[in-house]
């Protein structure tokens, strides 16, 4: 008898879904937990028990953070604190670490070009970059902050989307490079024996080649930037505000206030599963590391 | 068409790997010509520099009368099929192969018209609208050779072309290519590690080692005049027997004296009395060995060593004491392991090179 071999994908068995459940939950958990506290009252924050659901659900928490009205802010905290409207940390984020994450990897796809097509830098270069992320970022900061008020780029847009490409740009050449280098040369190399000069080559050839893998960095540093809490904190004192520094100012004189900066979280992650939902095509090869054959 | 000259052209790699070592080669216009050796030999290497791809350390590149030496390869107007076709992934069979007429300038119609042809004669319009990963090894192959054909190159450059591909596509496009040579009547640089491809195809073989220049002739003289014991041993199947031997002089006659046994090749006459050495090694082709069970005028005796049936004909190895002759015979030659047996060498096809220099001295 010829037994007939399935080259469909194999039917996942219970033991299999019930192991993808037990993770999903142990990752999705907190953002459940923030989820429902973003729409609790105040008094049922920190109940104990602990309330699963929201027993008398409110959008208070979202207004007051978007619409910080004296009566709104009264009712939601029972007493009244002064806060910025989060919908300038959500610009001011937007702007910083967009234009860092754009910059990062611009620089870091042409510097990974160089090095992967150019072997520019020798050998040691790609450890030299890496180095820029191998003490933690607070050794930088003191030094930084020093040499940004010589500069006068404290509490600017340009100074804090220039800390955050330098900081991110080691991520984007490393991740960039190995994309590049799985391309093959002789794909440049035919394409400039055609007619076109070799950065012609490296735009039209290799390029739309790794488009998944420049999405799949571009997210990745966007997220690194969105969610940067001590360049932001130590950098700016107003004239900037980012969302992580936004909410932490929901820690006050009258208290953590939970459910303002569960509202202000759930917002400020929207933006990230919009962009990840939209290239989630290309992410799943960007995300294989290279998975491109001529 | 285009004449190539190489003029003391070297390649020293970073870290000091010598790609190829002062390299003197002329490739006449039009013509067909074979870098033939083993992996490593620096084949692709001149290809490279030939094409651009690659600066020489030192020496220069002539086309014709120019020197195009440190000429980009993009102005170069020269063809390169990569071992691996390099066929861009992203574009379909058409697109790949109007890419350089594009990037040329040319209006979509003359493309049009450009692609059609070359199709046609490559029999690709099948796969003009098809990606890469939906196209077999010989269809990427064509496309891979449409795509440099059809910018009309000065100089086409074929690195392996053949080499993905299975044993009976393999001859079929290797009768295709001497067809599109014919056609095309340009000048040709084929790459190959494959004698039979190189000496079925090429005008001229040029047989490379280590980066260095071995021989550079016509098909028939590498195979029946080798000027070194390299190219003596890398052409031809089963490979040359090669057997140590000193020059006696004795009575008049001269004998080459392989320890195990002699064999007098007075017959030879004056082109022994050049050689100066005495530590010689003898090579003989198996085709020119003939064995038989009976005993021969003017033979010796062996012992059979291994049998090597290949259908129409068997290779048969034989053996005198440490020494390991290869010969060919019919199929219908039948002999058993260790069975005593005699051969002879035919004088006429022996070949002599010196053991020091491993040149050959005929």
């Amino acid at each position: 008898m010829v037994k007939r071999v399935s080259l469909e994908k194999p039917k996942m068995g219970v033991l299999e879904y019930l192991a993808l459940i037990i993770v999903l939950i142990f990752f999705m958990f907190p953002i459940y937990w923030l989820l429902i506290t973003s729409f609790k009252p105040k008094m049922e924050w920190l109940v104990s028990p602990p309330y699963w659901f929201p027993r008398n659900p409110t959008i208070l928490n979202y207004l007051v953070i978007l619409f910080p009205i004296k009566e709104g802010v009264e009712m939601v905290l029972g007493s009244y604190i002064v806060f910025k409207p989060a919908t300038k940390a959500f610009i001011d984020s937007a702007i910083v670490a967009g234009l860092g994450t754009i910059l990062a990897v611009v620089v870091g796809l042409l510097a990974a070009f160089a090095v992967s097509r150019h072997n520019i830098g020798g050998n040691s270069f790609m450890g030299l970059v890496l180095m820029l992320r191998m003490a933690p970022p607070m050794v930088a900061i003191v030094p930084l902050i020093v040499f940004y008020s010589l500069l006068g780029f404290v509490d600017t847009y340009h100074g804090l989307i220039l800390a955050y490409a330098t900081f991110t740009m080691p991520y984007a050449v490393w991740i960039i490079k190995s994309f590049i280098d799985e391309v093959p040369r002789e794909l440049e190399d035919s394409a400039r024996l055609d007619g076109l000069s070799p950065l012609a080559a490296h735009f039209k050839i290799t390029l739309p080649l790794i488009k998944g893998g420049i999405f799949a960095t571009t997210l990745f540093i966007w997220i690194l930037n969105w969610s940067e809490y001590l360049f932001a904190l130590l950098l700016t004192h107003g004239n900037v505000v980012t969302l992580p520094v936004q909410i932490t100012a929901y820690q006050t004189y009258a208290g953590l206030l939970y459910g303002p900066q569960a509202a202000l979280a759930i917002l400020a992650v929207i933006p990230l599963v919009v962009f990840g939902t939209t290239i989630r095509r290309y992410l799943a090869r960007g995300l294989t590391f290279g998975a491109i054959r001529g | 068409m285009t004449k190539v000259v190489l003029e003391n052209l070297t390649k020293i790699y970073p870290g000091g790997t010598i790609g190829v070592d002062h390299l003197n080669l002329t490739i006449e216009s039009g013509s067909f010509t074979s870098l033939l050796g083993p992996s490593g030999c620096g084949k692709t290497t001149t290809l490279k520099l030939i094409a651009g791809l690659l600066d020489p350390t030192e020496g220069r590149i002539f086309f014709d009368d120019e020197d195009v030496t440190y000429v980009p390869p993009q102005l170069r107007s020269v063809g390169l099929v990569f071992q691996d076709y390099a066929v861009f992934p992203h574009m379909t069979g058409y697109e790949n192969i109007a890419f350089g007429l594009r990037v040329r300038g040319l209006s979509e119609q003359e493309i049009k018209k450009k692609v059609k042809e070359v199709a046609d004669l490559l029999e690709l319009q099948d796969v003009l609208n098809r990606k890469p990963r939906d196209m077999n090894m010989s269809e990427l192959q064509r496309v891979a050779l449409a795509r440099t054909i059809v910018t009309r190159p000065k100089v086409l450059l074929l690195d392996e072309p053949l080499s993905n591909l299975d044993a009976t596509l393999r001859v079929k496009a290797r009768m295709e290519l001497k067809k599109l040579q014919k056609f095309l009547k340009q000048t040709i640089i084929y790459v190959t590690h494959d004698q039979v491809e190189a000496m079925t195809l090429s005008d001229k073989v040029a047989v490379m080692d280590k980066g260095k220049l071995k021989q550079y002739d016509s098909p028939k003289n590498i195979f029946e005049r080798p000027r070194n014991k390299f190219v003596a041993g890398f052409v031809g199947t089963p490979p040359m027997n090669f057997i140590d031997c000193t020059l006696v002089q004795k009575d008049g006659r001269y004998l080459l004296d392989a320890g195990s046994f002699a064999i007098d090749a007075t017959k030879l006459g004056d082109v022994l009395k050049d050689i100066k050495s005495t530590a010689l090694i003898m090579g003989i082709r198996p085709r020119d060995v003939s064995v038989s069970i009976k005993p021969i005028s003017g033979g010796m005796m062996a012992k059979v060593f291994a049998v090597e049936p290949l259908g129409i004909e068997k290779v048969v190895t034989i053996r005198i004491d440490n020494i390991l002759i290869k010969a060919i015979t019919p199929k219908e030659f039948a002999v058993k392991l260790d069975q005593e047996i005699w051969f002879k060498f035919n004088l006429q096809k022996l070949h002599i090179f010196d053991k020091k220099t491993e040149e050959a001295y005929f």
